[in-house]
């Protein structure tokens, strides 16, 4: 691929996002591809070097705020004409309870994710509190009630407990794997917004 | 290598790169290259994450009828790598002990 195409395709794919943010990235693998080449490479080998557009344009977008991401995308390049505004204001009922359906939906899937989270740890919490309580009250009536009911509370209680010091180490695993989900999934909403034709 | 340890650690290696002398993109990945894999694409969110954390400034100088741009590392870049060769001198000790043979 000739750098002319590299840098294009870059540019094609962080269509949307604030011009500024374009121009920084083209000027950086530009002067990375010359920099190279100016090394002894030829065109080819350096833009070869330089990686793949889907990873540059990745990274890239990694680093900038989703809200940036919507607010560049939200903010029309050009002029309205009169009719797609009388058309807009018509439309008004049907694509803003969409518009808004689709934000919610977003939100949603995110706050679902993290409910996920919470889910879990309130699990581990559960049978830690419970564990412990069994155990407490367990002791506390054992002097009251001579029977074998405090004992069987208190080992109820302590297999909870140690139900819960197992759970701990899953747990963290589990987190960590939705965090991660969270992260993809924010990616490829951003993905969506920006550049939307894909140059094959 | 664990990906939260390398992150941490690219951000530092890049500041380490700019430490002595002001430099720029393909250099500081030909001057890591020994010691640290790192791609173009890899290296523009570090660039630009420590330029925005007050870590490293960027000026541009013409060169051969382009620009390029240089990053010179700033005082908090310096405390940055300070704390950072503090906080391993500890690491090592814990790691003496972990090898350790009796």
């Amino acid at each position: 691929m000739k750098k002319q195409e590299f840098l294009n395709e870059i540019s094609a794919r962080l269509n949307g996002l604030p011009d500024e943010e374009i121009r920084r990235s083209i000027d950086y693998f530009s002067e990375m591809i010359d920099d190279r080449m100016e090394d002894g490479m030829s065109e080819e080998e350096a833009v070869e070097a330089a990686g793949s557009v889907d990873d540059a344009v990745n990274e890239i977008l990694k680093d900038v705020p989703l809200t940036k991401v919507i607010k560049a995308k939200a903010s029309t390049r050009r002029k309205l004409r009169a009719w797609e505004i009388v058309l807009l204001i018509i439309g008004s009922p049907i694509w803003f309870p969409l518009l808004l359906c689709f934000v919610i939906l977003i939100w949603v899937i995110y706050i679902i994710i993290w409910a996920i989270v919470v889910c879990f740890w309130a699990v581990v919490l559960a049978f830690l509190v419970g564990g412990a309580g069994a155990v407490g009250i367990g002791i506390l009536s054992l002097p009251r009630i001579p029977t074998a009911l405090p004992a069987l509370a208190i080992a109820a209680g302590l297999v909870l407990m140690g139900i819960s010091l197992l759970l701990i180490g899953p747990m963290i695993k589990l987190s960590k794997v939705t965090g991660k989900l969270a992260k993809v999934i924010v990616l490829w909403i951003k993905s969506w917004f920006i550049g939307g034709k894909k140059n094959a | 290598m664990d990906i939260q340890i390398k992150r941490g650690l690219l951000d530092v290696c890049v500041l380490a790169a700019i430490k002595n002398k002001d430099s720029y993109g393909y250099q500081i990945i030909k001057d890591m290259k020994p010691y640290m894999q790192i791609s173009e694409s890899t290296l523009y969110p570090i660039l630009r994450r420590l330029e925005e954390g007050g870590f490293l400034t960027v000026y541009s100088v013409e060169h051969n009828g382009r620009l390029r741009k240089y990053y010179r590392i700033t005082k908090n870049g310096l405390r940055r790598l300070n704390e950072f060769t503090d906080e391993w001198k500890e690491i090592m000790q814990v790691y003496q002990f972990i090898t350790r043979e009796d």
